[in-house]
């Protein structure tokens, strides 16, 4: 009998700690994703009629969900562009400038570009404090008319003094990808 | 000896001829093996405190004379045996029979219980202390994975999980103490948070009698087991000290253990810390590890019928991940792959750990109360509560690296009330209960990153019976086990604007499970199992959202999946031929129905960083046949040659292709040499050696759609391990040196991450000393 008791009791303390069942969890705090990219901004200007073109990359939503909106511009033959890049996080209000953050991070970034279309060629505008560029300023030029894409990369971290890097070739290059974007490039 | 509750250890025959204070006392008997009832030569049984001993001779007989009344100690060693200590109260002449398990190599074992008794289990395979102490520097999963049918899945060298016949992380219950290690265990790269130094045994159970524990079981579990502390009232323990040359890894482990009337207490401690480790030809840039963890056991007799345990531990670990294996998208890791040595890799070595690394804490506390209502019959009343603290950092731009890219937050409280009846003359032995379980998992926001991994709260409650026949010739285990599921979810949904969606789910399992073990001789076994069972869809699998990092893929949840419904049949045989030849096997089939993967899809996503593959959890049905066997030959006296290896064939009948991140079938070889020196005070005993080869096949069940990369080739490695023990002032000191990857082989595992971005560890001396006292 004072076994069962004990049972009993046993029982009981057992049954109290299963009542105490959480049944809801309380919603989370939202992240403000303050790394994040949303927006690309390509301006370019032809310098000798100062004509803008603009081409821009915008995944509101971030990775995952919506595709992205991309919209390209068309460029003139046999004309040199000056270029400048940004970057965009669209989530907050007023939109955070990116752009000023790779530029203070300057030495640990690089912009890349490549393209198939014959005769487009782009060369660095700007350098980090080591002198090594950045690609946030860059000239593009272009000689006969053709279409084809335009690719953006920005290497975080990577090695810029590997072979090749500062010259604008990702070979040896290493590093992650923050940004890999791709524009239909057309030359008329 | 096979049909009844085989008596402990240690029975006890004791017949008082005299009493007295004199030192004219005899202790005598005879030392059997368990399995085989045989009496054992060569047997070591000594007295330290007094330091007197003596070998059993032929007929397995030892007399050990002129002892005096008083307490002792009591050694019993035997290679290829765990020396057992027993604390023995000389008031008179004593004969005391002594049943050793002899069987360390063996796929079969005999589990050895706080309640002095010892039965035979079928389907076991397990670690034993020796080999714990041994290799303290290892992981939970480098240790176990020299066990037939266990191999890891990992992400480099310090984050790996096991996997046993191909179940791993979501199908795989590791249970510490008892407890079902409750964290982040879906994702693969994370490593069970248990430090393996703690367990007396570690061992796996399949079949029926795996009922009993908690947790997901799809037909087996992984149990980590510490040892009571016993009733000797000194202290006792043991400081070990161990370095690796591969990483510079250094560390020690303590353990202090006392009896006392009032509480007894025993406690383990251990530290670690490593630098890059490297491969044949270069350094493996931030691959450091750093651990510290601690545990407390108390024990205290509340009445002589009721026994109480509270274990506190934790686990505190700081790893770093391969710099080089960080990318941005799909085309790094084709630019990753293609390279002869990492991007990032350093000339120098280094202990630093920078991001990408993991920081895991896990805390444990567990109050365990067993009441006896007879001899035969227990009460257990458990209550536990574990806290995972998981922080995963990334390289991250403006100075972010050091804010955590994925940080959770998981508390697990559990209870349980069981009833318990052994009783040896009624052939059938019961278990049943009840257990309550209540999983909170939270994301702190400051990560800046949306999570992967929904906040959520998870409900199970489980009710079980497991039955248990035991006759001369025949075992019987029959098992079930109801469970109900209970799922909140709070997710973050992608807008704009972001917006937080409650889900609820609730899902009812169901196991049910029959095995029988038959005798056909004394040498010869064969047992069969069949184990049903349904496994809910977890959290991850139903829930994740966004880009894991560690795969460098884009993972969706699927809410539409059912649970899993798996049948698993295992059929074993052992036999021994003349004493000499032992072979051993494990075949099974296991058919999941509705079987829960990550199936790539054919649209690559874009984004911002550029393209990455998206991965859908789908079910299909999934089926794994396979082989776990063993050959040992006693080729001389203390030398055997050990042969074993592990087949698995794991497909996806929708498809017909073969189910991704499955180990690899493999060979092992290897010659064990045992030599206990058996002269009485010689200063160097249980010398051993071990020398052998382990050969990978290559995957080829793996097609070149399912993968990004090629499936690495096959490989073999060498290794060698060379101990012995030392007697130095009346103490054991325990010295072990062994090399693993020998010839400095140059290879890639296929269950390893890293495959994609570097070889593994080359060559690795590690140095172990343990002194006991």
């Amino acid at each position: 009998m004072r076994n069962f008791r004990k049972i009993l009791f046993a029982v009981l303390i057992f049954g109290i700690i299963s009542v105490i069942f959480s049944c809801k969890k309380d919603d989370p705090i939202i992240p403000n994703e303050e790394e994040l990219i949303t927006t690309v901004r390509l301006k370019l200007i032809n310098i000798s009629n100062a004509k803008q073109v603009e081409f821009s990359f915008r995944d509101i939503d971030g990775e995952g969900g919506e595709a992205p909106v991309i919209t390209a511009g068309i460029l003139e033959k046999n004309s040199i562009y000056l270029g400048e890049i940004s970057l965009l996080n669209e989530q907050t209000n007023p939109a955070d400038n990116i752009t000023a953050e790779v530029e203070e991070e300057g030495v640990d970034h690089q912009f890349f570009f490549e393209t198939d279309v014959l005769g487009v060629s782009f060369y660095y505008q700007d350098t980090d404090i080591d002198g090594k560029p950045i690609g946030i300023l860059f000239q593009l030029a272009t000689q006969d008319a053709g279409q084809g894409t335009m690719t953006i990369i920005l290497r975080h971290q990577a090695d810029k003094n590997a072979d090749g890097v500062s010259n604008g070739d990702i070979t040896n290059a290493g590093g992650e990808t923050d940004l890999e974007i791709s524009f239909d490039l057309n030359v008329q | 000896m096979y049909n009844k509750i085989i008596l402990s250890f240690l029975i006890l025959l004791i017949t008082q001829v005299l009493l007295g204070q004199s030192c004219h006392f005899q202790i005598s008997g005879s030392v059997y093996d368990l399995n085989t009832g045989f009496p054992m030569q060569e047997v070591s049984v000594e007295i330290p405190d007094i330091k007197s001993g003596t070998y059993t001779d032929s007929l397995g007989q030892y007399v050990i004379n002129n002892i005096c009344f008083g307490q002792y100690h009591l050694q019993v060693s035997h290679i290829g045996c765990e020396t057992e200590k027993y604390f023995i109260d000389i008031k008179a002449d004593t004969i005391l029979d002594i049943w050793l398990d002899h069987a360390s190599h063996e796929l079969e074992a005999v589990e050895i219980d706080a309640q002095q008794e010892v039965k035979r289990n079928p389907s076991q395979t397990e670690i034993k202390q020796k080999d714990i102490e041994k290799n303290a520097e290892k992981s939970l999963t480098q240790l176990i994975s020299s066990m037939p049918g266990v191999s890891s899945i990992s992400n480099g060298n310090s984050i790996s999980k096991p996997v046993i016949n191909g179940m791993y992380g979501n199908r795989l219950s590791i249970l510490n103490n008892g407890i079902a290690q409750s964290g982040q265990q879906w994702g693969n790269d994370h490593s069970p948070e248990i430090d393996p130094n703690v367990a007396a045994k570690i061992r796996l159970v399949h079949g029926a009698e795996s009922l009993k524990y908690p947790g997901t079981n799809l037909g087996t579990i992984l149990l980590v087991e510490p040892k009571p502390i016993g009733h000797d009232p000194h202290l006792h323990g043991r400081v070990s000290g161990f370095y690796d040359t591969n990483g510079r890894q250094f560390g020690s482990n303590i353990q202090a253990q006392t009896y006392n009337k009032f509480l007894s207490w025993k406690f383990n401690g251990t530290i670690k810390k490593g630098g890059d480790r490297f491969t044949p030809s270069y350094f493996l840039t931030n691959t450091g590890n750093r651990e510290y963890d601690g545990s407390l056991q108390l024990e205290k007799s509340i009445s002589d019928k009721t026994f109480s345990t509270l274990y506190l531990s934790s686990f505190n670990s700081q790893l770093g991940i391969l710099r080089g294996s960080h990318i941005g998208n799909l085309n790094d890791l084709e630019e990753a792959f293609n390279r002869d040595e990492p991007f990032f890799t350093s000339e120098k070595f280094s202990y630093n750990i920078e991001a990408p690394s993991q920081k895991v804490n896990h805390h444990l506390a567990k109050l365990d109360i067993k009441h006896f209502l007879n001899v035969n019959a227990w009460i257990d009343y458990t209550l536990s509560s574990q806290l995972n603290e998981r922080k995963e950092f990334d390289v991250r731009r403006g100075g972010r690296s050091d804010i955590p890219a994925l940080s959770l937050n998981q508390w697990n409280h559990y209870a349980s009330l069981t009833y318990n009846n052994e009783d040896p003359n009624k052939n059938w032995y019961l278990y049943s209960g009840l257990q309550v379980r209540i999983t909170d998992n939270t994301n702190p926001p400051n990560t800046g990153i949306l999570p992967l991994i929904p906040d959520y709260i998870e409900d199970e409650s489980t009710a079980f019976l497991v039955l248990k026949n035991e006759k001369p010739k025949h075992t019987t285990n029959l098992g079930i086990k109801y469970s109900f599921v209970y799922q909140y979810v709070a997710r973050i949904e992608t807008g704009p604007p972001l917006y937080v969606q409650d889900y609820k789910n609730t899902y009812h399992n169901f196991s049910i499970a029959a095995g029988h073990e038959y005798l056909i001789s004394k040498t010869k076994k064969i047992s069969g199992d069949l184990f049903f069972s349904t496994r809910n869809p977890a959290i991850n699998e139903l829930y994740s959202n966004g880009l894991h990092q560690g795969v460098s893929g884009i993972e969706l949840g699927n809410i539409t999946l059912n649970k899993e419904k798996s049948l698993r049949a295992t059929l074993g045989y052992s036999t021994t031929w003349f004493d000499k030849l032992k072979v051993q096997g494990q075949a099974y089939y296991q058919y999941i129905n509705d079987f829960i993967y990550l199936l790539p899809s054919d649209e690559l996503r874009l984004t911002i960083r550029g393209a990455f593959p998206v991965y859908q959890y789908e079910q299909t049905n999934g089926r794994f046949v396979g082989l776990d066997t063993k050959i040992a030959y006693n080729i001389l006296k203390y030398t055997d040659i050990v042969l074993s290896g592990s087949y698995l064939s794991a497909k996806n009948t929708d498809t017909g292709q073969g189910l991704v991140y499955m180990p690899a079938n493999n060979l092992r070889a290897e010659i064990n040499l045992e030599y206990p020196n058996p002269q009485s005070h010689s200063v160097i005993k249980n010398f051993n050696f071990t020398g052998g080869v382990l050969h990978n096949f290559k995957k080829t069940d793996i097609d070149e759609n399912q993968d990004f990369l090629p499936v690495p080739e096959a490989y073999s490695l060498l290794y060698l391990s060379l101990g012995g023990d030392f007697r130095v002032s009346e103490k054991t000191l325990s010295v072990t040196l062994k090399v693993d990857n020998l010839l400095n082989t140059k290879y890639r595992d296929y269950l390893n991450r890293l495959h994609y971005f570097a070889d593994e560890m080359g060559r690795n001396i590690s140095m172990n000393l343990s002194y006991e006292f």
